[in-house]
């Protein structure tokens, strides 16, 4: 361990790790490019160095476009990545208000905080969380999908009904495609291009980006930027300091994000989505979440940063990756001819272990990174809306095409995009739509395979035996009843008043 | 008639209506394998009963005389809703323009013609500063794309 530390704090380790977190700090802000197509463009460019240089590379990369997926989620209300979604819920409210400036600040050090945690679990608890790990089947994974679902009470705004049939809806468009059971076609209407489904990305932009997009023009007449721009002195130090005056919602959202991120398959979006919503039910004033609390982008951005470093323990543990950059990673070295998992660890272990420490570093790069790019990607917000529509509109484009390069993408980003933007005149949340259509590929799949294994055990016996299933179950129905009793409530208060 | 037309003005009518609609596609989309099916099913069949939860909704707003008319648009949005439209048939326009001249000629086109139109400066300066920002971030986004992240963009089909 001492000596991989070493090692990662060598000159060209910490060179090539500064080069991916830079290039990660492109990847995550620009909607369209993930930190999977990030990683494996760089897996090339990898072979020209010495094995640890090349993976600390591709892992600064996947921990930066964690933090910078924040940006326009904060800024034009458009995640750079799936796992900014829930980011976006309180980053772009505090944009509007002005605090546009504390919220990037916020992402960027929650970012941090979040990456250390992950690697720190990495380097000290990897072999203690995976035989934990190892105990969620197919069950275990469908009643976490069906958790990380009861968010959708906290997202529907005035309606609840209205939250519940955006999800449906956002589930329904994930079953598009390819059946898992049988492998029949569903909803793709003989069109050959809808077999391989509707692509996560493009769903996703058209689900926020182009509704925002219509939403700015719209706007244009009463406004002629996105916020106002209010630089403030000492707005650093201060959102630094109301970060670390949360420790248990650290302390919360870390671990959850670390915890899922072992899960492989779970991966960052579902430990975004489930931190923000238990520090949403923790919380004792839930008043202003979704409307510009800070603590709903810190939940967010915590728990996806720390999920990223702990995707990477049942790849180094097990060999299996534990989301898709993580799967990236293991091809990376499988071209090397080194096997991710036990043997790895016994035959190079300390390679094993400078990647911790890599990460656990980048998560400090990212931070300084991160703070001498805040004062100029803020500014974003000062360019005009007349100009910022068309661009953020061409950006949208580009990268609904970009992730498989099928001009369909585009043509479903724009339908999609019509569909939740004249929603939204009904009073429908994005949130919903962008969460059923997320979780619906994690929880669908796990369904099918545990009523395989039912079809042998019984329904009862797989979905509900088991400490992992019942605590759950218990967890959701906590979640959904905590939500309408909250509900309930203020409707008395309003009542009242 | 005149009040049932009403309640296309109702935002719960519409939305019942629109929900019904999507619930009853989906499930008429539907097989028999009850593992390949189960799940769209579940969200048609929630649909459906949200749509009818709306639906009723509405009804009783009628039966009781309460019916709000809320989706309406008035004389000061009209013009940035003609502006939405507006754009909505750039970007129509865009996808025939990207099928016959390829990437790079339709999205300079799309960029120039949306930032002129929504600039309230309509001098020759403006065209051309309007023309100078769609061709550098066009510019811009060639050389990342197509150099270092190799995405090959839609080339002219009939050019080609």
């Amino acid at each position: 361990m001492i000596e991989a530390f070493f090692l990662a704090i060598s000159p060209s380790y910490l060179m090539y790790m500064t080069i991916g977190v830079l290039l990660g700090l492109v990847v995550g802000t620009l909607p369209g490019l993930t930190a999977t197509m990030g990683t494996a463009l760089l897996v090339p460019f990898t072979f020209a160095l010495p094995t640890g240089e090349g993976i600390a590379m591709l892992g600064g990369l996947y921990v930066c476009a964690m933090f910078s997926d924040a940006i326009p989620a904060c800024l034009v209300n458009t995640p750079g990545t799936p796992a900014a979604m829930a980011t976006a819920f309180d980053g772009h409210p505090m944009v509007k208000q002005g605090r546009g400036q504390e919220a990037i600040v916020a992402s960027c050090f929650s970012s941090a905080l979040g990456t250390m945690f992950g690697a720190a679990c990495y380097l000290l608890l990897a072999w203690p969380m995976i035989s934990i790990a190892l105990k969620f089947g197919p069950p275990e994974f469908f009643w976490l999908g069906i958790f990380a679902l009861t968010i959708i009470g906290s997202l529907a705004g005035n309606s609840i009904l209205k939250g519940l049939a955006g999800g449906a809806i956002g589930l329904l468009i994930s079953c598009v495609g390819i059946s898992h059971a049988a492998e029949l076609n569903r909803f793709t209407l003989n069109i050959p291009e809808l077999r391989g489904g509707v692509s996560l990305v493009a769903a996703l932009i058209g689900v926020f980006a182009f509704p925002q997009v219509l939403s700015m023009i719209l706007d244009l007449r009463k406004q002629e930027y996105v916020a106002e721009y209010k630089p403030e002195k000492g707005v650093v130090l201060k959102t630094i300091i109301k970060v670390l005056s949360t420790p248990i919602h650290f302390l919360r959202s870390a671990s959850i994000g670390s915890f899922i991120g072992i899960l492989p398959g779970a991966g960052s979006p579902i430990a975004a989505i489930v931190s923000y919503n238990e520090a949403l039910r923790w919380s004792k004033d839930k008043s202003q979440y979704g409307k510009g609390d800070i603590r709903g982008v810190t939940a967010s951005e915590i728990a996806n940063n720390a999920a990223a470093p702990a995707a990477m323990i049942p790849l180094v543990t097990l060999g299996v990756p534990g989301s898709s950059p993580a799967a990236v990673i293991a091809g990376a070295l499988m071209l090397r001819g080194l096997n991710p998992g036990p043997e790895l660890f016994a035959t190079d272990g300390t390679l094993v272990y400078s990647f911790g420490w890599s990460l656990f570093i980048a998560g400090i790069v990212v931070f300084f990174i991160g703070m001498l790019a805040t004062p100029l990607l803020v500014k974003i917000i000062k360019i005009p809306l007349r100009l910022l529509a068309p661009l953020i509109m061409f950006l949208a484009i580009i990268g609904a095409y970009a992730i498989r390069n099928n001009i369909f993408d585009v043509y479903l980003m724009i339908t999609i995009g019509i569909f939740v933007f004249l929603a939204r005149r009904l009073g429908f949340h994005p949130g919903p739509i962008g969460l059923g259509f997320i979780l619906g590929p994690i929880i669908e799949p796990s369904l099918v395979q545990a009523l395989y294994i039912a079809d042998a055990r019984g329904v009862g016996t797989i979905f509900f035996s088991g400490t992992i299933n019942i605590i759950l179950i218990t967890l959701s129905i906590f979640s959904v009843s905590a939500v309408a009793i909250s509900r309930m409530r203020s409707r008395k208060k309003e009542l009242k008043t | 008639m005149t009040k049932f037309l009403k309640m296309f003005r109702d935002s719960d009518f519409v939305t019942g209506l629109l929900l019904f609609a999507i619930a009853t596609i989906s499930y008429s989309g539907t097989g028999d394998n009850m593992k390949d099916w189960v799940f769209p099913l579940m969200a048609s069949y929630t649909l459906f009963v949200i749509s009818i939860a709306f639906l009723l909704k509405s009804a009783l707003k009628v039966l009781n005389g309460k019916l709000m008319i809320d989706l309406t648009v008035t004389r000061e949005q009209l013009p940035s809703v003609i502006n939405v439209g507006f754009f909505c048939f750039f970007v129509l326009c865009y996808l025939f323009i990207l099928f016959a001249f390829g990437f790079w000629v339709a999205s300079p086109l799309l960029l120039w013609v949306s930032i002129t139109y929504f600039n309230p400066d309509k001098s020759a300066l403006s065209f051309a500063k309007s023309l100078l920002i769609s061709l550098v971030a066009c510019g811009v986004a060639y050389v990342v794309f197509t150099y270092i992240f190799y995405v090959p963009f839609p080339q002219s089909r009939l050019f080609g």
